[in-house]
């Protein structure tokens, strides 16, 4: 497993997510601040790009209803978890 | 429901493991303003609160607290990683290997088990908003007392992650706040009457 | 747009997408967190989120609502634990 490429599709989901609380944070405050949903909306969209290509390569980050799907055998199980990375 | 994802909100990454740190920055996980009580605080008062806003808020800065939780943990396994029973008691954590090994357990830097008394919630939404301003505060402090403890400069960048998170929490509690005054306000549910100028 | 975090085009190959983020990020290393503790309505940023703290009550907490009127880049704000630079330095910074 490319376990530094891995850490760096990681991070940019780290990174993308991280935007993307903040600005669900700020918007529970300030629900009508139509720049900062239009650049959270931004953020979701890249996250759920970035997600894709980490699992379709390194398996899930969700178990399911984000769109993975499990190969042969079960998935979810095989993956490190966060704290042995 | 929750939903749980395999990523930490944040890297956790330790230089070498520090047992005498683990054992002081475990007050994060289960101390009085450590993050399991943060989570459950907030998740727990959404009940209570009048409106849609405070409630969202409530709601995703508990799930945060809990992905904080997770990180605190990461970093104490992390700490302990390979350490050996002389070195659980040369850290002065013997008695935490005797009882629980290598496993985690929500206790503070005293050792002190994890106390729902930590919580409060009174059902009234001033009250409850300014106790959780007031427990990011808290928290706030313990990290940088925790900060000053360590000189691992990975353990720093993640506990500063940590304290900046309860900086912003703090800001949304108080916007919350404001927010929340002005309805009840508006409906006199509390002031009674409006003494006009 | 004002906002660091439109730069990122969701059309954009990552690649683009990261030298973009890193152009933003060199920007960002120059910014000190600006401390105004006397200053508790920044007068300098004015928006419509503070007017409802107009009527101020006796015996009632408030805090200065923030505006959304800068970010950090993705990188950045990871990095600090905030988006918002105006967050950031709102305390003295632990070291």
């Amino acid at each position: 497993m490319n376990c530094e490429k891995q850490m760096s599709m990681l991070r940019k989901i780290q990174e993308i997510q991280f935007v993307a609380v903040e600005l669900n944070l700020y918007l529970d405050t300030h629900p009508c601040d139509a720049d900062a949903i239009n650049d959270f909306n931004c953020a979701v969209q890249i996250l759920e790009k970035r997600k894709k290509a980490y699992q379709d390569e390194f398996g899930p980050l969700l178990n399911f209803g984000f769109g993975g799907y499990s190969k042969e055998p079960w998935q979810w199980v095989e993956s490190p978890w966060p704290w042995e990375i | 429901m929750w939903i749980y994802e395999k990523s930490l909100q944040h890297p956790v990454k330790v230089t070498c493991p520090d047992v005498s740190f683990a054992k002081l920055v475990v007050t994060q996980y289960g101390g009085p303003d450590g993050e399991l009580g943060a989570s459950l605080r907030y998740l727990n008062q959404r009940y209570s609160m009048p409106t849609n806003k405070a409630i969202a808020l409530l709601t995703d800065i508990g799930t945060e607290e809990l992905a904080h939780m997770e990180m605190i943990a990461a970093l104490v396994y992390k700490l302990t990683e390979g350490a050996s029973p002389k070195d659980y008691e040369a850290a002065g954590w013997g008695g935490h290997y005797v009882q629980h090994n290598h496993g985690l357990f929500w206790t503070d830097a005293n050792g002190v088990p994890w106390s729902a008394q930590y919580i409060a919630c009174l059902g009234d939404p001033i009250a409850d908003l300014t106790e959780d301003m007031a427990a990011e505060q808290k928290a706030r402090v313990t990290y940088e007392h925790l900060i000053e403890m360590t000189n691992d400069p990975c353990v720093k960048d993640m506990l500063r992650f940590l304290w900046q998170r309860e900086v912003v929490h703090f800001q949304r509690f108080g916007e919350c706040l404001n927010d929340i005054q002005e309805h009840m306000g508006k409906k006199n549910m509390w002031c009674g009457c409006t003494v006009e100028k | 747009m004002k906002r660091n975090v439109d730069n990122a085009q969701v059309e954009e190959k990552d690649e683009q997408l990261e030298e973009k983020d890193e152009r933003v990020e060199e920007k960002d290393e120059q910014e000190e967190p600006e401390r105004d503790s006397m200053n508790m309505w920044n007068t300098n940023n004015i928006c419509n989120c503070q007017k409802t703290c107009a009527k101020m009550m006796l015996a009632h907490a408030y805090v200065p609502w923030q505006c959304y009127d800068e970010a950090f880049s993705p990188q950045e704000a990871l990095k600090k634990g905030t988006l918002f630079p105006s967050l950031y330095g709102a305390y003295p910074i632990p070291r």
